[in-house]
Order: C-alpha cells, then structure tokens, then sequence
C-alpha cells in the first residue's frame, strides 16, 4: 500500500513506539449512553467489540486492530504491523463534553505558531489554560 | 303612575336595552377573534411557545437526548457566556459589523434613492436592479464573496494585484479582523436595495411644493435637501436606523458559513453564529439559549434607547 505512495511506511510514523511520539488512536468510538435502558446489554456489546475475535474480523474490511495484545498476529496484513507497533504510544481523544472546545484551543495553538504568530511555548501554554478551565468546569 | 314606578320601569327598561346592546357587541367580536385564531395559533406554536420554552433551557445544563434529566445551573449559563473571551469578542465583532454596515445601508441607500427619484428613462429597470440582491440568498451570495474573496485565485486578489496595488495575494478569509471587509461590504451590497425602495418612499411623501416654495427663495440644491428632504425623511431614517440595527445584532448566515469553511480559530464569530456554535457543534444547549436571550436584551435597549432619543416629529405646515 505505502510502496505505492513511493513513501516507506516509516515516512509518516517515524518514531512510532518511542516516548517522544504519540499517535491518536480512536476516531470511532463506541461509547453505552447514560440514559439508555438496556446498560448491561449495551456493555456485552462493547466488550464484544474490544474482543481480538471482533477486531480480527473488522480487520478483515481494513480497520486496524486497537488492541495491542494483536501485534503480531499472523491473522493481520503484514503492513499492519508498523501501525500495530503505535498502539504502544498511542493516545486516545479525550473523552470529555467539551472535548470539542478543547480541540478548538489546540488547532487555535498550532495555527497561530505555523503562522508565526506566537511561539510554540506561549501558544501551547494558551491552550493548556483554556483546557484546564475546560476540564475544572463539570 | 307614581313617579317612583315611571323611574323603575325607565331603568328596567335601560337595563334590557344595555343588556341587549352588551349581547350585540359580543356577537359582533366573536367574529374577528374567529379570523385572528389561525394566526394566534400559528405565533403561540412557532414563535412564543419555542422562546418560552428556550427560556427555560437557558436556566439548565440541558440534556437533548432526556430533557427531564436536565440538571438546573441558575443563571450560570449567562454568567459563563459573559466571563467567556469567545461571546466578549463575537459582541465586540457584532457591534463593529453594526457600525459599518448600518450607515453604510442608509448612506448609500439614500443616495441610490434620490438617484431613483429622478425622473430618467429606464428608472424602473434601475429600481429593479437595486433590489436584485436583497432577493437573492444569502448562502449563494456569501459563497460568491468567499469565491471573490479567495485568498489565492480569489477576483479581488487578482483585480488588486494587476493594480499593483498589491504585491502578495491578501488571505482575507483567514484573519479574523480582515474577514470584516468582505463581510461588512457583503452586508451593505445586499441591503442597500431594501433601504433604498424605504426611503425612496420617504421622498415620494414629501410634498413638491415645499421644494417649489424654496425654488421661489432661492434655495440651492444643497439647501433644499439639508433643510426640506433630511427633516422630513427623519422619520424614515429612525425607523432604518432601528431596523437596520436590529438586522446587524443578528448577521448570521454569511458569518456562519465563514467562520466554518475558514480557519478563523472562533476568533471571527459573531453572536449568533457562536451560539450556532455552542448549541449545534458543542451541544450546549442551555449556553446557546442563554446567548439568544442576552442578544434578545442588547437588542431590545439598544431600539429602545434609539426610538427614545431619536424619534420626534417634523411638521412643516
């Protein structure tokens, strides 16, 4: 897949595993609603969903496993393995009401320092303010 | 007869005729409450009941999905929309793009008027022109201004680099200060048609005598329109002014579609596209509706302190 691109798969997750990396992992999540009425079935399915079995079929339609205890596995496609080896680092989205708030600050932070507005240190600690007021709010 | 019982039978017989006259005045209203009804039932479904009921949501960190497991927060929903930099800085923008573009609206709307007024052969075709963009979209114009505007294969650009006006394309979408521009002037082409058919009708009120008698002084032009068109179009141009205000605390449209397709980092919000935004991207329901209401209260003290101080009438007689 990558050889294609002409990019070696390293390319774009360099230092995958290493603790001056973290890679995001989720963007689907799956989450048991606090109103519902079916909570204990809600939770089976979810824990279905985070079985290898159920990760090792929706591997079998291209979505990369996000248990780590899959690395290796010679069920995956081979080029699997270098994603697999992010997990180790990975980080999920925060799972918070305001998380789009809280995303709002860190894209404000990063285009400000790539238009050289402000440098990395004063924009990031701009938006590590505006988190934490985010997060202190229930 | 005795006196006494000629009086009775007087007040009796005023009694039936009252009673009588009271029974006509109420068949005679039942009717027009009857026609009123449609309209009463469609303002208290549409309009009072959904204000009445976003009151409420404005008192509570709301939950859409179980409304009645919604927690009570007071008045903490206005007081975090107050102290919150974002709704400061979409009120301060809302209140620039008021500025501009209300006497923007009334002097070019004006001037395009009195154009109008004169009498020129294709004077309807002209009139029909003005009023082409207050009847279009405000989604298909504000995309035309984004395409304009385009930081790099935008018009404007081009136009002003050819100038030499300019020598770097001007990104003028993704600065929060300089989108204003392209917003501002967008409100203003769009509402100068409207203005203009309003104070066009202001003209057409004035009597042509009074500019025939100031002729017969020997008023200049000038003259004429500082002491007879201004004063009598006062009226005119209160009502504008009041209204145009209003139109300018709730730009919405053009903004929203800005702010969402340009990296504007919430910095170029206006209030209500902020509140689109708590309520529709953040789900904050309860911040939303406290937002509609503090803009429904500036809106209202702000027409009430214009039509104080600024309505009185002109006689000329």
């Amino acid at each position: 897949m990558t050889e294609g691109l002409g990019l070696s798969s390293d390319a774009f997750v360099g230092g995958a595993g290493t603790d001056s990396f973290a890679g995001v992992v989720g963007g689907e999540n799956v989450v048991v609603s606090a109103t519902t009425q079916h909570q204990p079935e809600a939770l089976t399915w979810v824990k279905y969903l985070m079985s290898e079995k159920a990760q090792l079929f929706m591997a079998q339609v291209g979505a990369i496993p996000v248990l780590s205890s899959l690395t290796g596995s010679k069920d995956l496609p081979a080029y699997f393995e270098v994603f697999m080896n992010q997990l180790k680092t990975a980080q999920a989205r925060v799972a918070h009401p305001s998380w789009s708030a809280m995303d709002d600050a860190i894209n404000a932070a990063f285009t400000k320092m790539l238009k050289g507005e402000k440098t990395a240190q004063e924009a990031l600690d701009e938006a590590a303010k505006t988190i934490d007021g985010l997060l202190a709010k229930k | 007869m005795s006196q006494l019982s000629v009086r009775r039978q007087v007040s009796a017989q005023t009694n039936q005729a009252l009673g009588l006259r009271e029974q006509r005045i109420q068949q005679r209203n039942f009717a027009p409450y009857l026609f009123l009804l449609p309209g009463a039932v469609l303002f208290v479904l549409f309009i009072l009941w959904p204000m009445l009921y976003s009151l409420r949501i404005s008192f509570f960190q709301w939950n859409i999905v179980k409304p009645e497991t919604s927690v009570n927060v007071g008045v903490q929903n206005y007081l975090d929309a107050l102290t919150d930099p974002i709704f400061q800085r979409s009120v301060v923008n809302t209140v620039i793009y008021g500025l501009i573009t209300v006497p923007g609206q009334i002097i070019f709307g004006t001037f395009v008027a009195l154009l109008l007024n004169a009498r020129f052969p294709g004077r309807t075709l002209f009139r029909t022109l003005y009023y082409l963009p207050v009847i279009t979209s405000w989604v298909i114009v504000t995309l035309l201004f984004q395409y304009l505007f385009n930081g790099q294969a935008g018009m404007v650009n081009s136009v002003l680099q050819s100038l030499g006006l300019i020598r770097e394309p001007i990104r003028w979408l993704a600065d929060a200060r300089l989108v204003m521009i392209p917003l501002t002037l967008l409100g203003i082409w769009k509402g100068v048609g409207w203005t203009a058919v309003i104070v066009l009708a202001g003209l057409q009120a004035i009597p042509e005598s009074l500019y025939e008698a100031a002729a017969v002084d020997g008023a200049n032009l000038r003259q004429c329109f500082l002491q007879i068109t201004l004063p009598l179009l006062r009226p005119t141009l209160v009502f504008l002014l009041v209204v145009l205000t209003i139109g300018a605390m709730n730009v919405y449209i053009s903004g929203l579609l800005i702010n969402r397709s340009g990296n504007l980092l919430n910095e170029a919000h206006f209030v209500l596209t902020w509140m689109d935004k708590q309520t529709f991207e953040n789900f904050n329901f309860g911040q939303g509706a406290a937002i509609s209401y503090l803009l429904t209260a500036i809106v209202f003290i702000v027409s009430f302190v214009q039509i104080r101080f600024l309505q009185r009438d002109v006689m000329y007689s």
